[in-house]
């Protein structure tokens, strides 16, 4: 199985915790290596990379460690998936996870079927990109925007938009059909993530600012309010 | 609880009414001033009354020895005051004449040959006056009748009746002298003497018939008529030969009162500043007088050059000084004779503007005569005296306690403007949800008040860690408690994933629902901590609030089905408002799940927006059952709940976030009962131009 090839890093300093989430993901079929601390992950993963890092943002004594993993981490490979599981809720270190890389940012009160589902989307995705899409989708053109999916890469006016997975994603789905609105649960599934509401206005606020950098006068993505969002052609 | 109405009375002002506890200084002056001027015045009374003593004794025996004439007066006198000038016997009194500045009395003559038997209509209505005026050597004379028609004598029909005048006059030696006048026309006449065996004639003065009455004006030696005088005026106008007699007798002179240049001139010698003095006779005629006012003319204008207090000054000191008993003055003199003798033989004050007067009279006996001499004396020497002094006085104690007052009020404005101040810091550092937004500073001045100001600012930093700790309290504890939790809940779920019993299934079930309750507990304790966070990352833009309302009532008409979603506004207007939309649109989440909680199924909840003038309002109105009034006020505070026991955890955060956000966008939110036994209405003010 292809399962088993899968190697997730743990990295959580609650021992419980940990091996609870390595028992479901093992249960699963996902290989697991757990780390108590962010020296012992950051040695581990110099030597191989795992497929996916779930990391805890608070390490034992490092308030902050989980965020220098990813850092680290981030360095060493672009597209490594990162998920975020963490106690904190605040919209602060969710912010600062996203922008350090992070694929994905979940608090401890998800449930664990949540992080199984979330864990297995992401592999899903990578899947997805690895594989070619039909080739006359390739490139998506709206206006201005231009998309070349099986690069993942993004362009306005000409001018290359860096944008993460899940963001080129949520990009993706509202350019593809422009005027109609997207709800959250399109996006989500569009981006093959499960993310709560919020964490779907937190991106959405990020596609629009990384846009505005290359056009002030960006506007494209509209606020259907407590419907969603659309992409309007200008 | 109601609120009692407070009076606000500033520091300010009650310091200015302690203040003003400085104005018993001059009252106090005013009053030891005041017990001087009476002490003062008594003395001066004294020395008045000592000099009278004196001047009376010394009028006494100068009279006395003057041998003044003994009259009868008990049949009434006449009486003539002195003038001064040369009179001009031209028939004309009234004005510009020479009788015009001498204040003399008309006296009467009478008929007495009265007819009985004549009708009533028949008695003469003519009427006869005359007065007098004399210097020390003629007696003026002034006899005036009513209309008549003259009857002038004829030398050639000496027989024919006409008019005459007869006058009997007594000097101080007894004797007597008659005279006669016999008019041949108006004009100047001529006085026969009918006394002396040899008639003699001398030029006696103008017999006028002008405007339908006689004017006589005529004048004889005063030393013939000393001592009396009558007259005799014959007239035939109505009835022949009527006699204007002074007494019905043959003799039918009268004494003669008169002012006396000598008199005059014994009274001079006790001139004075401010002194009248006045001789009267034992009727109240004034036979000789001092004024003061020729006095002050004469010899004050010399050497007394200093400026006269204004009449401002002279009241304020006669308000002072001067008790209202005391009686008004007026002049005691009318027409040569003192208006009220029961004023004499007394001394007392009088209050006179621009001066008090005080007035002391003695009694002399002159050739078994009572005569009085009366002095009225200016109080102004010793006012002025005083009030110089008083003068000084006032303006020190006014400029003292004009000194203090100004600068205990602006002492007492700077405290109450610190004070003021340091409410109005304070007041400000602490919003009304007690959060502290930033301590003032404190001052550094060494006084209690200082000391209140460092104080208070510890307490407020104290305040605000508490305010703190309580705030990220719930934050933490939730923080804490979610790492057990999430221990409890994956073993659970990794409990229910390996294959159990049924009985055990049963159990697990039971404590993930717990779980899962203590969860969503401990996510809505730390979502307020959370909002406050995001609040900093909100993005402002400028919405069409309308066009976004109706995008929102459409996602609740499908989110919340069985409801009813309304949304009224007039589509005339404009309703573009600068706002926070993701935040708006969460405390509209809020609201309208708090309405669904409450609101009958099927119910309409009604959106109203309208415009006002600087901020746009929308109302959100449920037919939900009413807020009991006792919490509507803490309706929007943080863990109040109005709910019963339902079965998700509420803690009442709800309302909490309406009103940050509100507050965030300088908006605000309140919630009213509808009138009617249910509904209420949540209304939301936001300010246009935010930001």
């Amino acid at each position: 199985m292809i399962k088993q090839q899968l190697h997730i890093a743990l990295v959580e300093d609650e021992i419980n915790i940990a091996e609870n989430y390595r028992d479901a993901l093992q249960r699963i079929g996902y290989r697991v290596s757990l780390f108590y601390n962010r020296q012992d992950a950051l040695a581990a993963f110099t030597l191989a990379l795992p497929d996916m890092a779930i990391i805890d943002v608070g390490l034992q004594d490092e308030y902050e460690g989980g965020f220098d993993l990813c850092r680290t981490l981030r360095q060493l490979s672009e597209t490594l998936p990162i998920i975020f599981l963490t106690a904190r809720s605040s919209e602060l270190d969710e912010i600062s996870a996203l922008r350090l890389g992070a694929d994905d940012y979940l608090t401890k009160d998800v449930s664990i079927h949540q992080v199984l589902a979330r864990v297995s989307a992401l592999f899903r995705r990578i899947q997805a990109l690895k594989k070619p899409q039909s080739a006359d989708e390739q490139v998506l053109s709206r206006g201005s925007l231009r998309i070349n999916i099986e690069r993942i890469e993004t362009y306005w006016q000409e001018q290359p938009v860096i944008l993460t997975l899940t963001e080129f994603w949520i990009v993706h789905t509202l350019a593809k059909h422009p005027g109609q609105v997207k709800n959250r649960d399109q996006l989500m599934d569009a981006a093959h993530v499960v993310l709560d509401n919020n964490t779907i206005t937190t991106h959405i606020k990020r596609i629009r600012k990384k846009f505005s950098h290359i056009d002030s006068e960006f506007n494209a993505i509209k606020t259907a309010y407590g419907m969603g969002y659309r992409w309007v052609m200008e | 609880m109601g609120h009692g109405v407070i009076i606000h009375f500033s520091l300010k002002t009650q310091l200015l009414l302690v203040a003003s506890l400085m104005l018993l200084l001059p009252w106090a002056g005013c009053q030891s001033v005041s017990v001087l001027e009476t002490s003062l015045r008594q003395s001066h009374s004294q020395l008045l009354d000592v000099k009278m003593t004196a001047a009376a004794q010394q009028i006494e025996r100068k009279l006395n020895q003057s041998q003044y004439p003994n009259l009868n007066t008990n049949q009434g006198n006449y009486y003539a005051p002195l003038t001064d000038s040369k009179m001009l016997l031209d028939g004309f009194d009234g004005e510009e004449s020479d009788w015009e500045n001498i204040t003399t009395p008309w006296f009467q003559l009478n008929t007495y040959n009265y007819v009985a038997g004549l009708s009533t209509e028949a008695k003469p209505s003519t009427t006869v006056k005359f007065k007098l005026a004399a210097n020390d050597k003629l007696l003026y004379i002034l006899i005036q009748t009513s209309a008549l028609t003259p009857h002038y004598f004829n030398p050639m029909q000496p027989k024919k009746i006409a008019d005459q005048l007869n006058i009997r006059s007594i000097n101080n030696t007894g004797l007597i002298s008659r005279w006669q006048i016999n008019p041949q026309g108006s004009g100047r006449v001529e006085m026969h003497n009918m006394s002396k065996t040899m008639k003699t004639s001398r030029d006696a003065g103008t017999w006028l018939w002008r405007d339908g009455h006689y004017n006589i004006e005529i004048a004889i030696p005063i030393n013939l008529a000393s001592n009396a005088i009558g007259f005799d005026l014959v007239l035939n106008d109505q009835q022949q030969n009527q006699h204007f007699k002074s007494k019905p007798a043959t003799t039918y002179e009268r004494s003669l009162v008169r002012e006396q240049w000598a008199l005059n001139q014994q009274l001079a010698n006790y001139i004075q500043p401010g002194l009248s003095l006045y001789l009267l006779n034992s009727q109240y005629w004034l036979v000789g007088q001092l004024n003061a006012e020729q006095v002050t003319d004469d010899s004050l204008e010399n050497d007394d050059i200093q400026e006269e207090p204004s009449w401002l000054m002279h009241t304020i000191y006669n308000k002072l000084f001067t008790s209202d008993s005391l009686p008004y003055w007026r002049e005691p003199t009318s027409l040569g004779r003192w208006r009220s003798p029961q004023q004499l033989e007394q001394t007392a004050w009088y209050q006179d503007s621009p001066i008090n007067k005080q007035l002391n009279s003695k009694v002399i006996i002159v050739n078994g005569q009572q005569f009085y001499v009366v002095a009225v004396q200016d109080s102004r020497q010793s006012l002025l005296s005083a009030s110089d002094a008083l003068n000084q006085l006032l303006i020190l104690l006014f400029t003292i306690i004009a000194v203090i007052v100004t600068g205990l009020f602006a002492f007492a404005s700077s405290l109450s403007w610190r004070i003021v101040q340091m409410k109005k810091h304070y007041r400000a550092a602490i919003d009304s949800d007690g959060k502290i937004m930033a301590v003032p500073a404190a001052s550094r001045l060494p006084d209690e008040l200082g000391d209140l100001s460092r104080v208070m600012q510890q307490l407020t930093i104290n305040q605000g860690k508490y305010t703190d700790y309580l705030a990220t309290l719930a934050d933490k504890l939730s923080h804490e408690l979610k790492t057990p939790v999430a221990v409890i809940r994956t073993s659970l779920e990794n409990m229910e994933l390996s294959n159990l019993d049924p009985e055990a299934t049963k159990y697990l079930t039971r404590a993930m629902q717990g779980t899962n309750r203590l969860s969503q507990t401990l996510n809505a304790l730390s979502e307020a901590n959370r909002l406050e966070q995001s609040l900093e990352y909100a993005q402002w833009q400028i919405v069409p609030l309308d066009d976004m309302l109706e995008e929102l009532t459409e996602a609740y008409r499908q989110v919340y089905n069985s409801y009813q979603f309304q949304l009224k506004y007039d589509n005339n207007l404009e309703y573009a408002i600068n706002l926070a939309p993701e935040l708006i649109v969460q405390l509209l989440d809020k609201l309208i799940s708090n309405a669904v909680d409450f609101s009958p199924v099927n119910d309409a909840i009604v959106f109203t927006l309208t415009k006002q003038d600087k901020q746009l309002k929308l109302t959100i109105e449920n037919q939900g059952p009413h807020f009991s009034s006792d919490n509507i006020s803490q309706l929007f505070d943080s863990m109040v709940s109005i709910r019963q026991q339902s079965e998700t955890p509420h803690l009442g955060l709800g309302l909490h976030i309406v009103k940050l956000i509100s507050d965030f966008h300088h908006g605000n939110i309140n919630a009213k009962n509808l009138s009617g036994d249910k509904g209420v209405i949540f209304e939301l003010l936001l300010p246009i131009e935010n930001k």
